[in-house]
Protein backbone atom coordinates (compact mmCIF):
# COMPACT_ATOMS: atom_id res chain seq x y z
CA UNK A 1 0.00 0.00 0.00
CA UNK A 2 1.05 3.58 -0.57
CA UNK A 3 1.15 6.28 2.08
CA UNK A 4 -1.63 8.19 0.32
CA UNK A 5 -4.53 7.68 -2.04
CA UNK A 6 -6.59 10.45 -3.60
CA UNK A 7 -9.79 9.69 -5.52
CA UNK A 8 -7.95 8.73 -8.69
CA UNK A 9 -5.48 6.41 -6.96
CA UNK A 10 -8.28 4.91 -4.89
CA UNK A 11 -10.30 4.09 -8.01
CA UNK A 12 -7.23 2.38 -9.53
CA UNK A 13 -6.66 0.42 -6.31
CA UNK A 14 -10.29 -0.76 -6.18
CA UNK A 15 -10.25 -1.73 -9.86
CA UNK A 16 -6.94 -3.57 -9.44
CA UNK A 17 -8.31 -5.69 -6.62
CA UNK A 18 -11.77 -6.30 -8.06
CA UNK A 19 -13.87 -4.25 -5.64
CA UNK A 20 -16.51 -3.51 -8.26
CA UNK A 21 -19.50 -3.02 -5.96
CA UNK A 22 -17.58 -0.75 -3.61
CA UNK A 23 -16.29 1.22 -6.57
CA UNK A 24 -19.85 1.69 -7.83
CA UNK A 25 -20.90 3.17 -4.49
CA UNK A 26 -17.79 5.33 -4.29
CA UNK A 27 -18.57 6.70 -7.74
CA UNK A 28 -22.21 7.26 -6.85
CA UNK A 29 -21.68 9.15 -3.61
CA UNK A 30 -18.23 10.72 -3.86
CA UNK A 31 -16.55 10.65 -7.25
CA UNK A 32 -18.96 11.99 -9.82
CA UNK A 33 -18.52 11.14 -13.43
CA UNK A 34 -16.86 13.73 -15.63
CA UNK A 35 -19.81 14.46 -17.94
CA UNK A 36 -17.66 16.43 -20.36
CA UNK A 37 -16.13 13.13 -21.47
CA UNK A 38 -19.43 11.30 -21.92
CA UNK A 39 -20.57 10.80 -25.50
CA UNK A 40 -24.28 10.18 -25.77
CA UNK A 41 -24.96 7.79 -28.65
CA UNK A 42 -27.09 9.22 -31.43
CA UNK A 43 -28.30 7.54 -34.58
CA UNK A 44 -25.98 7.94 -37.61
CA UNK A 45 -27.91 10.96 -38.89
CA UNK A 46 -27.70 12.55 -35.40
CA UNK A 47 -31.43 13.18 -35.42
CA UNK A 48 -32.46 11.01 -32.53
CA UNK A 49 -31.03 9.04 -29.65
CA UNK A 50 -30.19 5.41 -30.00
CA UNK A 51 -31.69 3.00 -27.50
CA UNK A 52 -28.35 3.03 -25.71
CA UNK A 53 -28.36 6.82 -25.54
CA UNK A 54 -31.92 6.91 -24.22
CA UNK A 55 -31.10 4.30 -21.63
CA UNK A 56 -28.02 6.25 -20.56
CA UNK A 57 -29.96 9.47 -20.10
CA UNK A 58 -32.71 7.72 -18.12
CA UNK A 59 -30.08 6.16 -15.85
CA UNK A 60 -28.47 9.56 -15.28
CA UNK A 61 -31.86 11.15 -14.61
CA UNK A 62 -32.60 8.48 -12.01
CA UNK A 63 -29.17 9.00 -10.47
CA UNK A 64 -29.78 12.75 -10.31
CA UNK A 65 -33.22 12.27 -8.70
CA UNK A 66 -31.73 9.87 -6.13
CA UNK A 67 -29.26 12.50 -5.03
CA UNK B 1 -26.62 24.80 16.27
CA UNK B 2 -26.58 21.55 14.37
CA UNK B 3 -26.67 22.06 10.64
CA UNK B 4 -28.24 19.52 8.30
CA UNK B 5 -25.30 19.80 5.89
CA UNK B 6 -22.90 18.71 8.66
CA UNK B 7 -25.11 15.73 9.35
CA UNK B 8 -24.99 14.66 5.70
CA UNK B 9 -21.23 15.11 5.67
CA UNK B 10 -20.90 12.86 8.73
CA UNK B 11 -23.06 10.19 7.13
CA UNK B 12 -20.89 10.25 4.01
CA UNK B 13 -17.80 9.97 6.18
CA UNK B 14 -19.23 7.00 8.07
CA UNK B 15 -20.29 5.32 4.83
CA UNK B 16 -16.79 5.71 3.41
CA UNK B 17 -15.30 4.15 6.53
CA UNK B 18 -17.64 1.17 6.23
CA UNK B 19 -16.85 0.76 2.52
CA UNK B 20 -13.14 0.71 3.24
CA UNK B 21 -13.33 -2.09 5.80
CA UNK B 22 -13.35 -5.01 3.32
CA UNK B 23 -10.68 -3.24 1.25
CA UNK B 24 -8.30 -2.91 4.19
CA UNK B 25 -9.04 -6.46 5.32
CA UNK B 26 -8.03 -7.70 1.89
CA UNK B 27 -4.94 -5.51 1.53
CA UNK B 28 -3.57 -6.44 4.94
CA UNK B 29 -4.72 -10.05 5.29
CA UNK B 30 -4.84 -11.56 8.74
CA UNK B 31 -4.50 -8.24 10.55
CA UNK B 32 -6.49 -7.32 13.65
CA UNK B 33 -8.65 -4.38 12.63
CA UNK B 34 -10.02 -1.79 15.01
CA UNK B 35 -12.39 0.94 13.84
CA UNK B 36 -12.74 4.32 15.59
CA UNK B 37 -10.05 3.44 18.10
CA UNK B 38 -9.40 6.13 20.68
CA UNK B 39 -5.88 6.62 22.01
CA UNK B 40 -5.10 8.66 25.10
CA UNK B 41 -1.86 10.04 26.44
CA UNK B 42 -0.29 12.98 28.17
CA UNK B 43 1.29 15.67 26.01
CA UNK B 44 2.85 18.72 27.67
CA UNK B 45 1.15 17.79 30.95
CA UNK B 46 -2.25 17.71 29.26
CA UNK B 47 -4.41 14.63 28.79
CA UNK B 48 -4.75 14.28 25.04
CA UNK B 49 -6.90 11.89 23.05
CA UNK B 50 -7.51 11.27 19.39
CA UNK B 51 -9.79 8.89 17.54
CA UNK B 52 -8.43 6.94 14.59
CA UNK B 53 -10.54 5.70 11.69
CA UNK B 54 -8.77 2.35 11.45
CA UNK B 55 -5.81 0.76 13.16
CA UNK B 56 -4.58 -2.53 11.74
CA UNK B 57 -2.13 -4.72 13.57
CA UNK B 58 -0.39 -7.45 11.63
CA UNK B 59 1.61 -9.88 13.73
CA UNK B 60 2.83 -11.50 10.51
CA UNK B 61 4.31 -8.26 9.20
CA UNK B 62 5.14 -6.92 12.68
CA UNK B 63 3.42 -3.75 11.69
CA UNK B 64 0.78 -1.38 13.00
CA UNK B 65 -0.95 0.59 10.25
CA UNK B 66 -2.77 3.81 11.19
CA UNK B 67 -5.35 4.75 8.57
CA UNK B 68 -6.92 8.17 8.08
CA UNK B 69 -10.02 8.26 5.87
CA UNK B 70 -11.78 11.25 4.35
CA UNK B 71 -14.94 10.58 2.37
CA UNK B 72 -15.42 13.93 0.68
CA UNK B 73 -16.84 14.92 -2.70
CA UNK B 74 -14.23 14.51 -5.41
CA UNK B 75 -14.41 18.24 -6.17
CA UNK B 76 -12.84 19.07 -2.79
CA UNK B 77 -9.15 19.50 -2.04
CA UNK B 78 -7.40 18.60 1.18
CA UNK B 79 -4.76 21.18 2.02
CA UNK B 80 -1.27 20.57 3.38
CA UNK B 81 -2.16 22.70 6.41
CA UNK B 82 -0.32 22.37 9.67
CA UNK B 83 -0.34 20.27 12.80
CA UNK B 84 -2.98 22.46 14.45
CA UNK B 85 -5.50 22.57 11.61
CA UNK B 86 -8.00 19.73 11.40
CA UNK B 87 -8.87 18.03 8.11
CA UNK B 88 -5.42 18.76 6.67
CA UNK B 89 -2.55 16.51 5.71
CA UNK B 90 -0.29 17.83 8.44
CA UNK B 91 -2.96 17.44 11.12
CA UNK B 92 -2.57 13.72 10.57
CA UNK B 93 1.09 13.30 9.64
CA UNK B 94 2.51 15.84 12.13
CA UNK B 95 0.04 15.52 14.95
CA UNK B 96 -2.30 12.57 15.35
CA UNK B 97 -0.12 9.97 13.61
CA UNK B 98 3.06 10.76 15.61
CA UNK B 99 0.90 10.63 18.75
CA UNK B 100 -0.30 7.13 17.84
CA UNK B 101 3.19 6.08 16.82
CA UNK B 102 4.64 7.11 20.20
CA UNK B 103 2.00 5.03 21.98
CA UNK B 104 2.44 1.93 19.80
CA UNK B 105 6.21 2.17 20.05
CA UNK B 106 5.69 1.56 23.77
CA UNK B 107 2.92 -1.03 23.78
CA UNK B 108 3.90 -2.93 20.63
CA UNK B 109 7.65 -3.07 20.91
CA UNK B 110 9.32 -4.38 17.78
CA UNK B 111 6.45 -3.35 15.51
CA UNK B 112 6.92 -0.85 12.72
CA UNK B 113 4.23 1.85 12.83
CA UNK B 114 3.11 3.07 9.40
CA UNK B 115 0.49 5.43 8.03
CA UNK B 116 -1.97 5.61 5.17
CA UNK B 117 -4.18 8.58 4.21
CA UNK B 118 -7.06 7.69 1.91
CA UNK B 119 -9.59 10.10 0.46
CA UNK B 120 -12.15 10.16 -2.32
CA UNK B 121 -11.29 13.84 -2.84
CA UNK B 122 -7.95 15.24 -3.98
CA UNK B 123 -5.00 16.98 -2.39
CA UNK B 124 -3.74 20.45 -3.27
CA UNK B 125 -0.57 20.47 -5.44
CA UNK B 126 1.47 21.54 -2.40
CA UNK B 127 -0.04 18.69 -0.39
CA UNK B 128 0.61 16.15 -3.14
CA UNK B 129 4.28 17.17 -3.30
CA UNK B 130 4.57 16.67 0.43
CA UNK B 131 2.86 13.28 0.25
CA UNK B 132 5.18 12.17 -2.54
CA UNK B 133 8.11 12.86 -0.23
CA UNK B 134 6.42 10.94 2.59
CA UNK B 135 5.87 8.06 0.20
CA UNK B 136 9.60 7.44 0.21
CA UNK B 137 9.89 7.86 3.96
CA UNK B 138 9.76 5.57 6.93
CA UNK B 139 5.97 5.99 7.04
CA UNK B 140 5.53 3.74 4.04
CA UNK B 141 3.69 0.51 4.58
CA UNK B 142 5.97 -2.45 4.02
CA UNK B 143 5.71 -3.95 0.57
CA UNK B 144 5.99 -7.57 1.55
CA UNK B 145 2.65 -9.23 1.82
CA UNK B 146 0.52 -6.12 2.18
CA UNK B 147 -0.88 -6.43 -1.29
CA UNK B 148 -2.34 -9.75 -2.25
Amino acid sequence: MDVWYNGEKLVNLLEQHGFGKILTLIRKYYIKQDYSKVKIPFTPDDQELTGEGESFLLDELNRFMDN
Amino acid sequence: MFIQEDNLSNIKGDLFESLMFPVLRTLVPGADIEQSRELKGVVDDKLTKYEYDYILKSSRLKEVLVVELKGFASSKYIALGDSETKNTIEWFFSNTFPFAKSIFNKIEAGYNVTACYITTADFTPEGTEHLERLQESKFKVSGNGCLV
